[in-house]
């Protein structure tokens, strides 16, 4: 670690132009003393990452081709990333909706259920819904405690939780309901977080909302705040010290490859790209491959959008989404709920887990074929009739199917893979919490939180 | 309930027009003493247009006297599988007839629930010309203003008996609706959404706050008002007192100088 301090601010790289990234550097910008020099760098020519608002070519309507939802969790606690979409003065709307499709049948309650499934499957439920509310209370959830009932793989996958539901019935609900959500196979996924997902369907534990008019204005939001250089199409090639004791990063761009130094580097990369970066030394590449391996559980989304000339489902089934049986269980959102002056019509299938994988490899046509046969006998033939345009977004390996890993670390170690060699170079992103964009806010904040105290401790730059 | 706004029982309407058969009308007793009237009407397969818009008819006709600010009568729900259109005195279900149990007990427990707000909001109403009149009370009392106390201990009940049926009102619109969801919750959650109920009884509090508040300060002032008239009476009758001791001291001096 270099000694000497200096007048000059810290100089900081952040590879990712993500939210994971954009965030991390607007909460720098903000609660440091001496404002930090800060680039992002981005591979891609598009800022936003997983955020990604579409606009069909037939008429300007938008559609939510990556993170379809945010999670509201004030009912319970304080919520910063609702707050920091309030403070950037964005608009909100509340999505609602807790029904499944069932042989044409909107079961949307117990009620409906238990003429559906059966009485047996209604008691199996609600048993295993009360059980599940013992085992993970919504302070636990929000706060992320440890419940060592529900941590670790010792006690198997969540598939063995959902073992417990005694009605066949009631489990291929459960099963249906959560699949997309989870975006992988009840084996592959912890029993937390299966449950997490099931549970956030009671408003005791969060709901759901949107920014209206699409949530990429976040994004566009915070980039025009930021001081930051961004640099897009320049891709990083590999991390490592230099001779002067500071990380440096070596990109390529169109005009060639570089090497730049930083005081400190925050890896805002989802874990795909991730293993595709180059660490120099033993010890820093050790780490990072310890760190990927721990957090290398890819799980999968593949979005259908539809723009319809009408909303014609309005009056037969009215909320924001609901869940089809098809794909292994898949969400049908109801896009244009999410404006109400919206005179025509949106609606979005999100596929996950191992449909996701299979249909992605199929051509678009044949998968938008499958999304309008998903749908209700009685929506089937009116979306034939009055379809617009159609759009296919593959997210293939995209999230993780067990944020944190089977038994989530520590936060520092989680945020500093290599403490003791490289304690400047830092990892942000929703792997780490969640697979949510409150989950990148969440590590953005901790990594930002931890910097500044790192440059309050030395203002100057340590180079 | 507010013993001042029982009405009378209604006499059961006329089926509507356009409703298939098998659609029946139940009334059902309300807590203020009176009588909801809901019209049950069994699905079939896709209801026409004209069948519900014969229920919203229907209810419609009853809705020109009730008032909730700016709140549209009547209500119209979409839920799953049901239709609903609810008035304070008349509600109309589309259901299939297994639900309709459900419905009914949703309805009169809304309904019921919504009556009591709505009481509490007419007597809030009805107490604020009295505050208006009674303003000056809470800085101070003369003699001639204190003949008003029973008339404002009288107000001071009224405003906390409401304040008291409130906070028991607040407690069921507070209750969060169970989970899993059932259609009785659904309604209920639904049907407060759009009466506005939650921010109705938010406002209803804060009034209550400031008439109970200023009741409160009536009554203080009275009470420091009496207590000073007191020691104001028992200062003058000690002086008094020791007024005539010294009299009857000088005169008994005088008296034995005499002798």
């Amino acid at each position: 670690m270099p000694q000497h301090l200096s007048d000059t601010p810290w100089d900081i790289g952040i590879l990712g132009g993500g939210p994971g990234g954009l965030l991390t550097a607007r909460m720098l910008e903000q609660t440091a003393a001496v404002p930090p020099s800060i680039s992002i760098i981005e591979a891609s020519d598009r800022i936003g990452g997983k955020v990604l608002t579409g606009m069909f070519n037939a008429l300007p309507v938008p559609y939510e081709a990556g993170a379809a939802e945010l999670y509201d969790y004030s009912a319970i606690d304080e919520d910063p990333l609702k707050q920091l979409i309030a403070d950037l003065g964005l608009p909100i709307q509340p999505l609602d909706g807790s029904s499944l499709i069932h042989n044409d049948q909107l079961i949307g309650n117990l009620d409906d259920l238990r003429d559906s499934l059966g009485s047996e499957a209604a008691a199996a439920l609600v048993q295993f819904h009360h059980r599940g509310r013992d085992r993970l209370s919504p302070r636990e959830f929000y706060e992320a405690l440890p419940v060592p009932s529900l941590d670790g793989c010792e006690g198997g996958s969540f598939e063995t939780l959902l073992a417990s539901i005694q009605s066949p019935a009631a489990r291929r609900y459960v099963e249906r309901f959560i699949h997309s959500d989870l975006a992988t196979e009840a084996s592959r996924t912890s029993r937390r977080y299966g449950l997490e997902n099931y549970l956030m369907n009671d408003p005791a534990y969060m709901q759901l909302y949107c920014v209206a008019g699409g949530n990429e204005q976040l994004i566009e939001a915070i980039v025009s705040r930021l001081s930051a250089q961004i640099e897009r199409q320049v891709r990083a090639i590999s991390v490592g010290r230099g001779a002067d004791g500071r990380l440096t990063v070596e990109t390529e761009s169109a005009g060639g490859r570089s090497q730049r130094s930083f005081d400190a580097v925050v890896l805002a990369l989802p874990i795909e790209p991730l293993k595709h970066l180059r660490f120099h030394g033993d010890g820093l590449h050790t780490a990072m491959q310890r760190h990927i391996a721990h957090h290398d559980h890819p799980a999968d989304y593949l979005r259908v959008s539809i723009l319809f000339d009408k909303a014609f489902w309005r009056g037969r089934w009215d909320d924001a989404y609901c869940m089809l049986e098809d794909f292994d269980g898949c969400c049908l959102y109801d896009e244009s709920a999410r404006d109400p002056a919206e005179d025509h019509g949106v609606l979005g299938w999100l596929l996950g887990g191992e449909a996701a994988v299979a249909w992605s490899q199929r051509p678009d046509a044949e998968i938008v074929e499958a999304a309008i046969s998903a749908l209700p006998s009685w929506l089937r033939e009116p979306a034939r009739h009055h379809q617009l345009e159609v759009r296919v977004h593959r997210w293939i390996g995209a999230v993780s199917s067990l944020p944190g890993g089977w038994q989530p670390l520590p936060l520092d170690r989680r945020h500093q893979p290599d403490a003791t060699d490289h304690p400047t170079l830092f990892v942000v992103g929703d792997y780490l919490f969640d697979s949510t964009l409150n989950g990148v806010h969440d590590s953005a904040e901790y990594v930002a939180d931890w910097l500044t105290t790192l440059m309050l401790d030395r203002p100057g730059s340590p180079a | 309930m507010n013993a001042d706004s029982t009405v009378a029982p209604l006499a059961t309407p006329m089926l509507p027009e356009g409703v298939p058969a098998g659609s029946r009308i139940e009334l059902l007793p309300s807590a203020d003493g009176g009588s909801h009237a809901l019209l049950l009407v069994p699905a079939g397969t896709g209801e026409s247009l004209d069948v519900v818009e014969a229920a919203r008819c229907w209810v419609a006709e009853s809705v020109a006297a009730d008032s909730r600010g700016p709140i549209a009568f009547p209500v119209l729900l979409r839920l799953y599988n049901v239709e609903l259109a609810w008035s304070p005195t008349r509600s109309a279900a589309i259901a299939v007839e297994e639900r309709f149990a459900t419905i009914r007990d949703a309805v009169v427990d809304f309904t019921n629930l919504e009556a009591e707000l709505h009481g509490i909001e007419t007597g809030i109403a009805e107490a604020w010309p009295n505050y208006e009149a009674d303003l000056s009370f809470a800085y101070g009392f003369t003699e001639a203003t204190l003949g008003q106390r029973e008339r404002l201990l009288g107000r001071y009940a009224q405003v906390m008996s409401l304040h008291g049926r409130l906070a028991r009102l607040t407690r069921r619109i507070t209750q969060p609706a169970p989970q899993p969801p059932t259609l009785a919750g659904q309604i209920g959650e639904r049907l407060r959404e759009r009466l506005r109920v939650e921010e109705r009884d938010e406002a209803a509090d804060g009034e209550l706050e400031v008439l109970c508040g200023h009741y409160d300060a009536c009554g203080q002032r009275a009470s420091d008002y009496t207590i000073a008239r007191r020691e104001n009476m028992l200062s003058w009758t000690i002086i008094i007192l020791l007024v005539i001791e010294t009299l009857l001291f000088a005169a008994d001096l005088l008296a034995s100088a005499g002798t």
